[in-house]
C-alpha cells in the first residue's frame, strides 16, 4: 500500500473511532445523568442527549487520536500528510462538533434539589464521622431529626437549607451551629466513582467547562484551544514509538495524556489567575493553558522529527 | 537448542510477579505503618502485614493484568518470535502457546473470587480490631499522661494499666507505671502520718468542753434516760478529772441501766445477726435483689462462715447476674479489640414479624466489646420518641451487658453500695425490667450498624445478602448493601475477562527486540501497574454506570441479571479476542 494511501485512511479510520466512542461514552453519560436525576422531577431524555454529548466530545476526540496512533504504529504512510490529516480532521470535528451540538442544545434545567434529594427518610445519612437521621422529609422541612456524633441529639422539627453544593441542617436547638456536608443526592451516591477516578473526572471537567465557556464567548480563543489540544495530543505520537514495546508506548501516552490533564487543571485554577492578576489583559497571561499545550505539541513534534524514527515499529520498516 | 515453551514462561513470569508485587505491597504497607506512627509498637507489624494483604488483594486485578500483558508483551521466549518472524505459516499457532495459559487463568480466578468474597472481609475485620486497639492505646497513653500531669496518681496508674494490657512491652510506659507506683506509696505514707493530728485534734476538741459542761450533759442525757450518752459523757469527765465522784456516779448508774436489761454479749450478736439475716431474706423475697445482694455480702464480711449468710449471697448473686453486672467485669473489657459507634434503629422485632412500635427508638453504643463472659458495652445512649415527636425516652449510660437480648445498664460496685453505675434519664424513666432494654436487632449484624463507610467492606459475599432486610429495618439504605453486592459479584468476572484480554492486548502489541530488552524497559515495569489500574479503573466505573442505571430504575434483581449476561458477552469476546490472535 502507497505511503499516500496510508496516510488517506487515517482520517476515515479516525471519524469511525471517533463515532465508537462518542456513542459508547455519551451513552454511558446519558444513563448516569438519568440515573442521579430525582425520580420525582421526570427526565426528558431527548434533551439530555446533546448536553451528554458535548460532556464527552473532548475525550472522545482524544481517544479516537490514540486508537488512530495504534494503526499509525503499524502502517504509518506519510508522516507529514498523516500529521497533517490528522490535524486537520480532529481539529475541525472537535471545533464544528462543539458548535453544532451547542446549536441543538436546549438550556439544561438548573439542577434545583431539596432536602428529600439529598436524605432519605427513615434512614441514616452518614456525614464524615456522623450520622443523621431523619423520620420525614416535606421540601427543605425535617420532622423528627436525630443527629448522632459521639452523642445524640434530638430536634423534633428544623428546616434545611441547600446553598450550592451543601446542605445546612439548622441545629439552633442545641445552641449548635447549622451541621453542614456535601449535598449529594441518594441517587449520586450510587454512581460514585473510586478517587483517582474522580480526579481525572473533576480535571477533565475544568477543560469541558473551559469550551464551553469559550464557545459562548464566540472569541478566537475557543479555536485556540481546540487547535492546541488536538496538536498536543497528535505531537504524544512520538511517545508511540519511543521504545520498541508498542504496549508500554501506547499506556505511556494515555500517562502523558492523564498528566497534561492535571497539568491543564492547575495551571487553569493557580497559575493563570495569579498572572491574569499581574498581566492585566495580556493575552498570554489569558490562555496561557492553550499556549502551553501548542508549546508542548510543538517540543513533542519536533523531537519526533529529529529523534524518533517515523517507521520504527512499523511491519515494513525498523529492525 | 530446544525453543522453551510461552506458556511456561508466561507461567514464570505471572508467578514472578504476583509474589514480587506481594512483597512489594507488604513491605510498603510496614514501613508506611512504621514512619507514619498509626500504630503502637506491638501492633505496628501486624498492622503493616494487614494492610500490604489487603491491598494485593484489592488490586490483584491490575497486578494480574500487568503480569499477564508483561508474560506476553514483554516476557516470551525471544526464539519463538524469531520462529514466528519466518513467514507466514512458519510459527506456532497461538491457541498452543496460550491453552495451558487460559486454564491458569480459570484455576487463579476461583483463587481471587475465594480471596476477594472471603479473605478480603476478614482482613479488613482484623484490619479493624488492631485499628481499634491502636486508637484504645493511644487514648488510654494520653489519658494516663493527662492525669500524671495534673497529679491524679490513680488515675494515672489505671491509664498505665489498661495502656499495657495491650502492648504489654512498651518499657518507657513500663518505667512510668513504675515511677507512679513508687509516688502512690510514698503518697499515702505521708497521708497516713497527716491524719494522725487530725484525729488528735478531734479529741482536744472533744475535750474543749470543760468537766462541767460534760458533766452537765451526762445528767441531762441520764435525765432523758440515754444510758449510752449519759455513759460516754460521763466517761469523758472521768478520762479528764479521775476524781471527780459525779461522773463516777453517772457512769455506774447508767452502766447499771444499761447491763440490767441487755441481754448477754452473746445473745446481742445471734440477734443482730438474725435480723440481718430476717431483713436480707425479705429483701430477696420482695425482689429487692440488689439490697439483699449488698445485705448478704456485707453480712459475709462479718461471718463469712455463716452457712445461711452463704447460701442466701450465692442466691442473690445468682438473681443479681439476671438483672444486673459489676463494673469489675467491665472494666478490663476497656483493652480489649472492639467496635466503635454502633447505631441502629431498635424498633423493628427480631423474629422478622416487623411489627414496628409506636415510635423510633434510636440506639448509640460509643465501644461494643465481645468476651466469651459476654457482651459488653460502654456508652450506652438510647432516645426513643413517638411519632408526633415527642421525646419519650432518652438516657445515657456508661456501661451496659447483653442479657437475654436485653442491654442491661444496672452496672454496680462489688462490694460498695454507693457506688453503682445506673443510667441518666434525661427523658422519660425505667421500664417493666428496669435499666433494661430489649434488643431488637440481631447482635451479630451489629458491627455493620455504624458511620464507617468501610463496614459493609467487612461483610463477605454471603452476609451481604442475609444481612438486606435487617440492614434496612435498622435504619441503613438497602441500596448501599445491594449496589456493593453487585459490585462483588463483577470482580471475579471482571478479574477473568481482563486476564484474558490482557494476553491478547499483550501478544498484539509485543515488544519488538530480538534479544534482551534493555535495561531501562525493565525500569519501567513499575510504573506498569498504575497505568493498567487507571484503565481498570475506567472500565469499573462504566459497569457501575450501567448497573447503577439499572438498579435505580428497574431494580436489584433486574440489574443482577444485566451483569451475568453482560459478563458472559464479554467472556465470549474476550475469547474470541483471544482466538483471533496471529503468530505471522
Amino acid at each position: 500500500m502507497g505511503l499516500v494511501r496510508k496516510s488517506l485512511i487515517l482520517p476515515l479510520l479516525y471519524l469511525f473511532n471517533f463515532l465508537i466512542v462518542v456513542i459508547l461514552i455519551a451513552g454511558l453519560d446519558l444513563l448516569y445523568r438519568i440515573g442521579i436525576a430525582p425520580a420525582e422531577q421526570g427526565v426528558a431524555v431527548i434533551n439530555m442527549i446533546p448536553y451528554s454529548v458535548k460532556q464527552v466530545l473532548p475525550a472522545a476526540c482524544i481517544s479516537a487520536l490514540l486508537f488512530t496512533f495504534l494503526r499509525m504504529v503499524k502502517k504509518p504512510g506519510s508522516h507529514l500528510l498523516s500529521l497533517l490529516l490528522l490535524m486537520t480532521t480532529a481539529s475541525a470535528v472537535l471545533i464544528f462538533s462543539e458548535i453544532g451540538v451547542s446549536l441543538i442544545e436546549r438550556e439544561q434545567p438548573a439542577r434545583t434539589l431539596n432536602a428529600s434529594n439529598v436524605l432519605k427518610p427513615g434512614v441514616f445519612h452518614v456525614y464524615g464521622e456522623g450520622l443523621l437521621y431523619v423520620e420525614e422529609i416535606e421540601g427543605d422541612s425535617l420532622e423528627r431529626v436525630v443527629n448522632v456524633r459521639q452523642k445524640i441529639q434530638y430536634l423534633p422539627r428544623t428546616e434545611a437549607r441547600l446553598t450550592g453544593n451543601t446542605i445546612a441542617i439548622d441545629m439552633s436547638l442545641h445552641s449548635e451551629p447549622a451541621l453542614e456536608f456535601p449535598a449529594i443526592t441518594i441517587r449520586e451516591r450510587i454512581f460514585r466513582p473510586v478517587i483517582s477516578l474522580g480526579w481525572f473526572l473533576r480535571d477533565y471537567a475544568i477543560l469541558t467547562d473551559d469550551l464551553s465557556t469559550l464557545l459562548e464567548q464566540r472569541g478566537w480563543e475557543f479555536y485556540l484551544l481546540c487547535v492546541s489540544l488536538i496538536f498536543f495530543v497528535l505531537g504524544t505520537n512520538m511517545w508511540m514509538r519511543i521504545t520498541r514495546w508498542p504496549l508500554f508506548n501506547f499506556l505511556l501516552v494515555v500517562l502523558i495524556i492523564r498528566g497534561v490533564f492535571f497539568l491543564y487543571a492547575y495551571v487553569r485554577l493557580n497559575l493563570a489567575n495569579e498572572l491574569g492578576k499581574l498581566f492585566e489583559g495580556s493575552i498570554l497571561a489569558k490562555n496561557l493553558p492553550s499556549f502551553g499545550l501548542l508549546l508542548l505539541g510543538l517540543l513533542f513534534i519536533l523531537a519526533e522529527a529529529l529523534f524518533v524514527p517515523y517507521d520504527r515499529l512499523s511491519k515494513d520498516g525498523g529492525e | 537448542m530446544a525453543v522453551k515453551s510461552p506458556a511456561g514462561t508466561a507461567m514464570r513470569t505471572l508467578f514472578l510477579f504476583l509474589l514480587v508485587s506481594l512483597i512489594v505491597l507488604l513491605v510498603y504497607s510496614v514501613l508506611t505503618t512504621l514512619i507514619g506512627d498509626r500504630a503502637i509498637r506491638s501492633l505496628q507489624i501486624r498492622v503493616g502485614l494487614y494492610q500490604g494483604l489487603r491491598l494485593f488483594i484489592e488490586h490483584l486485578i491490575p497486578i494480574q493484568a500487568t503480569a499477564m500483558l508483561l508474560a506476553y508483551s514483554l516476557f516470551f521466549n525471544s526464539r519463538v518470535y524469531e520462529a514466528t518472524r519466518a513467514g507466514p505459516g512458519t510459527g506456532r499457532s497461538f491457541h498452543g502457546f496460550v491453552s495451558r495459559t487460559v486454564v491458569l487463568i480459570i484455576v487463579l480466578t476461583s483463587v481471587y473470587t475465594f480471596l476477594y468474597t472471603s479473605s478480603l472481609p476478614l482482613i479488613q475485620r482484623k484490619l479493624q480490631e488492631l485499628e481499634y486497639l491502636n486508637r484504645s492505646a493511644q487514648s488510654f497513653l494520653s489519658d494516663a499522661k493527662d492525669a500524671e500531669k495534673n497529679k491524679q496518681l490513680d488515675q494515672a496508674h489505671f491509664f498505665y494499666n489498661l495502656y499495657l494490657s495491650i502492648d504489654p512491652d512498651d518499657r518507657e510506659v513500663l518505667e512510668k507505671r513504675a515511677k507512679i507506683v513508687e509516688e502512690i506509696a510514698v503518697s499515702n505514707r505521708e497521708s497516713k502520718e497527716k491524719t494522725k493530728p487530725t484525729e488528735q485534734q478531734e479529741i482536744e476538741a472533744q475535750r474543749g468542753f470543760s468537766t462541767e459542761e460534760l458533766l452537765g450533759k451526762a445528767g441531762q442525757y441520764m435525765q432523758r434516760e440515754d444510758y449510752f450518752s449519759a455513759h460516754y459523757y460521763a466517761s469523758l469527765v472521768l478520762a479528764m478529772d479521775p476524781s471527780n465522784q459525779d461522773a463516777e456516779n453517772i457512769r455506774i448508774r447508767a452502766w447499771e441501766q444499761l447491763t440490767g436489761y441487755l441481754p448477754s454479749k452473746s445473745d446481742t450478736v445471734a440477734t443482730e445477726l438474725f435480723e440481718a439475716k430476717l431483713e436480707g431474706l425479705t429483701a430477696l423475697e420482695e425482689g429487692k435483689t440488689i439490697d439483699a445482694y449488698y445485705q448478704f455480702k456485707s453480712l459475709s464480711e462479718s461471718y463469712p462462715r455463716d452457712v445461711d449468710v452463704i447460701e442466701f449471697l450465692e442466691e442473690s448473686r445468682r438473681r443479681m447476674s439476671e438483672i444486673s453486672f459489676f463494673e469489675d467485669e467491665v472494666q478490663p473489657t476497656l483493652a480489649l479489640p472492639g467496635i466503635t459507634g454502633i447505631t441502629f434503629l431498635n424498633g423493628g422485632s427480631q423474629d422478622g414479624t416487623n411489627t414496628r412500635r409506636a415510635g423510633t427508638q434510636v440506639v448509640y453504643l460509643n465501644r461494643t466489646v465481645n468476651t466469651p463472659n459476654g457482651i459488653y458495652f460502654h456508652g450506652i445512649e438510647i432516645l426513643d420518641f413517638s411519632r408526633d415527636g415527642r421525646l419519650m425516652l432518652h438516657l445515657t449510660a456508661p456501661y451496659g451487658k447483653l442479657v437475654e437480648n436485653h442491654i442491661n445498664m444496672q452496672c454496680l460496685h462489688r462490694s460498695d453500695p454507693e457506688n453503682t453505675f445506673y443510667p441518666k434519664y434525661e427523658a422519660g424513666g425505667p421500664g417493666e425490667k428496669g435499666h433494661m432494654v430489649a434488643l431488637n436487632q440481631k447482635i451479630q449484624h451489629l458491627p455493620y450498624y455504624n458511620p464507617d463507610r468501610k463496614s459493609i467492606y467487612r461483610m463477605g459475599i454471603s452476609e451481604l445478602w442475609r444481612i438486606r432486610d435487617s440492614y434496612e429495618r435498622a435504619g441503613y439504605d438497602r441500596q448501599d448493601i445491594e449496589m456493593e453486592f453487585l459490585m462483588r459479584i463483577l470482580n471475579p468476572f471482571l478479574f477473568l475477562v481482563v486476564s484474558l484480554l490482557a494476553v491478547s492486548m499483550g501478544w498484539a502489541n509485543r515488544a519488538r527486540y530480538l534479544g534482551r530488552p534493555p535495561l531501562l524497559t525493565y525500569v519501567m515495569i513499575p510504573v506498569l501497574p498504575f497505568l493498567v489500574s487507571n484503565v481498570i479503573d475506567l472500565l469499573v466505573h462504566a459497569h457501575r454506570i450501567l448497573l447503577g442505571f439499572i438498579f435505580v430504575t428497574l431494580s436489584f434483581t433486574v440489574a443482577l441479571v444485566l451483569l451475568i449476561a453482560l459478563q458472559a458477552v464479554l467472556l465470549v469476546i474476550s475469547l474470541l479476542v483471544l482466538a483471533g490472535q496471529i503468530t505471522d
